[in-house]
């Protein structure tokens, strides 16, 4: 047993609020407070130190094939190097590159030297399940996961054009998840991407596919009420229609509204909270955005917050990625459409303090954190790496923790900014409770992570210590030890160890007659059979990974 | 039986092929081509050899490492192996600071050269298939991919309805391929003009006033026709093969073939579909990129991925080569060779270890040529030989120690 004195914890779930405790941890798990008589092998003193339960990213392209093109597209950003080490427990630290869109080695152990202990790739296509999982299987120490992309795939817009009874697509749904060990399903841009390859180049929320007929509309509540019936614990995880466009936020606000009270998760929100006032035809809609999401107990987000600086821009939004890339920084891009089923875009991109649109960007994400007033239905993220790499967390929540800071920000960046938000006039502050829900309890929860994202009896011993630091950014960026299974693998922001994360997976159940339905329509009609999308156990052991563990498919009460 | 295995041979992955074992050796029964009903069969064993003398395996890895150790400039090439070996190949390369190259490296490299020049817009196996109303073949005919027309091209009655599909070729005609016979020959001209071609096409398409009324002989009007059947296209699909190109004229037709496609794209849908990934190329270049931050060429310098785009000399190399039993190392060089247990790719190498095939008789993954779908590979007839991977970390346990930066 392992005892951790003089522990100052921030465990939202429990209610503690940063009180000095002991925590217990034995074969990896959270144990109670064992008595006086019980044997401890090791205690380490923390010296009060603020411990969290480890960070979860809801929302981080670490693993798809999209982040591989943007990794070929951006030479400059792996012209800097890391190399390989030795690492104290023996084990080997490999060498990579990356800053942007770090090779994957490199990917799961800077998530580990800032307390994170889990990231979830969250658009994995059917056809890529197999690559995406051994990247991710290659992203060493966190835990992982992946959300399968659905809604603009040839046969389920089919089935759906058909009027399939819900039972059906639901079969559908839990046949895809079950076979490309998914955790949860996402949308982007409901049926644009397929109407895209049918020459549409945009598609609103009402408005009909080309070939189907079925609008962006349809497509969303068929697979919400999908998710939803299939008890998958996360909700369908949106990109709505219409990324990026100025005044999209109406299309935002509607998609909320589409829902008709399901539950929906509305991703990199940042993005799709745009109007069109003002003398560039560029404003913020965060107030309209955040007030519904405050109205509409059914939603949650995450931010896709904008940092400044090099970053590449991947999406499965062709429709939008193409619309985009003559913003493309380096100037290359890449488009592609997939196998009947979705499609990539892949634009790099700098965000330019001194640029009045992404300075207005930046401000929008901050909004949105500052006025949606429910910490369990916000989500800290920058859609890494949209917004900016996951690496800029720190520093985002010092933005959230210090208003003076913020301010400070504010300032620097483009002059007319300020004017053109309310960001000045917002004085919240976030907490430290606040910031372990957003960056690690809410995801959890989310997610139906039931023994993560907390540290009660029972939980997996994922947690971190920090240092306490007014400088917010120095003291997040630095966690002076981080414990992953109950193992130290972090102190003082350096690596000791680099063992294998777990694979989270779902296996909802499905009426045999879809699987002949997918296999005659695959046989028949693509370049490849549908049993070949199915990822084995097995293999993922034998590439190095683990076999996936199953979650049970069922909401938190 | 094995119904509908996956066909590791060419970067097509055709994954409807019925596999039987005989007597220990694996027989193409259904489906496939010519290429994959030789290839299938295989020994299940062959000797492991140092320096021309019978050894096991693990003894001729351990002998491998030493000379690795020994080694200034290695290199692990060929790189003909499932997704498994190609990591393999990375972390033992990052041990030994070695150079790590593809045999398609080459086509690879010009790829990658011109898609970092602009915008590329491109599409998969079956888009094409159920889509396309128009496949225009810059400069192949697809020879290196034998089922291409029979799995892409002939299948009309697609998702979407019965598809009349236009088939033009422009380039060299050299190549004979019976189920290429439906190409329109639109413009005959040597590849090395592919470049040259493709621009003219644009400056047309864009509306440019020429002076000459001819190019290479062909009348300028005869690109204009061509430009207006491109543009009357619905979902246009142009196709093309690297390595069917030569330096230095590659690079600049490819990214005027991509500036092409993204033109017509404005108006109507186009996409582009390179040809390639043959012997593992798109899955080892899937591998480096996510684990060292691009592909092959590459080396490690100090335990630390870089680009190696120019040629280098090297003392040994690691050849790698699971799927081509001809496959031959760079000449002059000492090789240890990974190989098929029937390889006989030139004069016998320093060292020969057989290895497993994988999809033949060890189970593994591929990257098909499109880029995106992952294949798994099956093992209808399993053999007593190891994987690349259990090779190369056997030489890599056996240089444990010796690398000077391993301590590091």
């Amino acid at each position: 047993m392992l005892r951790l004195d003089r522990a100052r914890v921030y465990d939202p779930v429990q209610g503690w609020r940063g009180q000095s405790r002991s925590l217990f941890i034995e074969n990896g798990r959270m144990v109670a407070d064992p008595g006086p008589q019980a044997t401890v092998e090791r205690v380490i003193d923390l010296e009060d130190a603020v411990v969290m339960a480890g960070g979860i990213d809801i929302h981080s392209h670490i693993g798809s094939g999209k982040v591989n093109l943007a990794r070929t597209l951006m030479p400059h950003d792996h012209a800097r190097t890391e190399r390989a080490a030795a690492l104290e427990n023996g084990a080997w630290r490999h060498g990579g590159s990356g800053q942007a869109t770090p090779t994957s080695w490199i990917a799961g152990y800077r998530y580990a030297e800032m307390g994170y202990t889990a990231a979830f790739e969250p658009a994995m296509l059917p056809v890529n399940a197999r690559a995406t999982h051994y990247t991710l299987a290659d992203t060493p120490v966190i835990d992982k996961g992946a959300y399968v992309l659905l809604g603009n795939d040839d046969l389920f817009l089919r089935l759906l054009a058909r009027g399939a009874e819900p039972q059906r697509l639901a079969d559908y749904v839990a046949w895809m998840l079950a076979r490309t060990r998914s955790l949860a399903v996402k949308v982007v841009n409901p049926g644009g991407i397929s109407a895209f390859k049918f020459n549409q180049r945009a598609l609103d929320l009402d408005q009909a596919h080309a070939y189907y007929g079925v609008t962006p509309r349809q497509v969303l509540r068929a697979l919400a009420r999908a998710v939803h019936d299939l008890g998958v614990p996360h909700p369908l995880h949106v990109h709505t229609s219409n990324l990026g466009v100025p005044g999209n936020v109406a299309t935002t606000l509607a998609t909320m509204e589409a829902a008709e009270g399901l539950p929906l998760h509305l991703t990199h929100v940042q993005f799709h909270s745009y109007g069109k006032e003002g003398p560039r035809g560029f404003s913020s809609a965060a107030e309209a955005i955040a007030e519904a999401v405050n109205r509409q107990p059914n939603l949650s987000i995450d931010v896709g917050q904008v940092m400044f600086g090099q970053t590449a821009t991947a999406s499965g939004d062709t429709m939008a990625q193409y619309a985009n890339r003559r913003h493309a920084h380096p100037h290359a891009w890449t488009c592609i459409d997939i196998e009947c089923e979705a499609g990539c875009g892949v634009v790099p991109f700098r965000y330019r303090d001194r640029n009045f649109v992404h300075a207005l960007q930046w401000a929008i994400g901050l909004e949105l954190f500052l006025r949606v007033r429910d910490p369990w239905r916000i989500f800290l993220t920058t859609d890494h790496p949209n917004g900016a790499p996951y690496t800029v967390y720190p520093q985002l929540m010092r933005l959230l923790m210090d208003r003076g800071y913020r301010n400070r920000m504010l300032d620097a960046v483009h002059p007319e900014v300020a004017a053109h938000s309310a960001l000045r006039g917002l004085d919240r502050e976030y907490t430290l409770e606040e910031i372990a829900i957003v960056t690690r309890a809410g995801p959890a929860r989310s997610l139906g992570l039931r023994d993560r994202g907390h540290l009660a009896p029972g939980a997996v011993a994922d947690l971190v210590a920090y240092r306490d630091d007014p400088d917010r950014d120095a003291m997040f960026a630095r966690p002076s030890h981080v414990f992953k299974d109950g193992e130290l693998i972090v102190r003082d922001g350096r690596l000791l160890a680099a063992p294998q994360g777990a694979t989270l997976a779902l296996e909802p159940e499905f009426d045999a007659a879809i699987e002949a339905q997918i296999s005659e329509h695959y046989a028949r009609h693509l370049s490849l059979r549908a049993e070949h999308l199915a990822v084995g156990a097995q293999e993922l052991a034998d590439y190095g990974g683990r076999a996936p563990l199953i979650l049970p498919c069922t909401r938190h009460g | 039986m094995n119904q509908a295995l996956t066909c590791p041979f060419c970067g097509l992955l055709c994954d409807d092929l019925g596999v039987e074992s005989r007597a220990g050796r694996a027989e193409v029964t259904a489906a496939g081509c010519a290429q994959a009903r030789a290839l299938f069969p295989v020994p299940p064993q062959a000797q492991a050899r140092i320096d021309g003398q019978a050894a096991d395996w693990r003894a001729a890895a351990k002998a491998a490492a030493e000379r690795l150790a020994a080694a200034r400039r290695p290199s692990i090439a060929g790189l003909g192996c499932d997704l498994a070996g190609v990591r393999a190949a990375l972390m033992l390369a990052e041990r030994c600071d070695a150079r790590v190259e593809h045999r398609h490296g080459a086509a690879l490299a010009q790829e990658l050269r011109a898609t970092r020049r602009g915008g590329s817009l491109r599409t998969t196996l079956s888009e094409l298939r159920n889509r396309a109303d128009c496949v225009l073949f810059a400069g192949t005919r697809a020879a290196a991919h034998p089922r291409f027309f029979e799995r892409c091209i002939e299948p009309r009655e697609g998702l979407f309805g019965a598809r009349q599909r236009r088939l033009i070729l422009i380039g060299e005609a050299a190549q004979t391929a019976p189920e290429s016979a439906a190409l329109e020959h639109a413009l005959a001209f040597p590849n090395a003009h592919l470049a040259e071609a493709v621009q003219l096409l644009r400056a047309r398409l864009a509306g440019r006033r020429l002076d000459a009324r001819h190019w290479h002989g062909i009348p300028i009007e005869r690109f204009d026709a061509l430009a207006a059947v491109l543009r009357a296209a619905h979902y246009g699909v142009a196709v093309w093969d690297a390595a069917e190109l030569k330096p230095p004229h590659a690079e600049l037709a490819l990214r005027a073939l991509y500036d092409l496609v993204a033109e017509l794209n404005r108006d109507t849908r186009w996409a582009a579909l390179p040809l390639g990934g043959n012997d593992g190329a798109a899955g080892a270049a899937a591998v480096c990129t996510w684990l060292a931050g691009r592909p092959p060429p590459l080396r490690y310098v100090h335990g630390a991925p870089q680009d190696a785009l120019n040629a280098d000399a090297t003392d040994l190399v690691i050849w790698i080569s699971a799927f081509d039993p001809q496959a031959a190392p760079p000449p002059d060089v000492p090789a240890v060779v990974l190989a098929r247990a029937d390889w006989r790719g030139g004069a016998a190498p320093a060292i020969f270890i057989p290895v497993a095939v994988p999809g033949v008789q060890r189970p593994g993954a591929l990257v098909r040529l499109d880029e995106v779908p992952c294949l798994p590979l099956a093992a209808p007839a399993p053999a007593d030989l190891p994987g690349v991977a259990d090779v190369l970390d056997a030489v890599r346990a056996g240089l444990a120690g010796r690398s000077a930066h391993a301590a590091a």
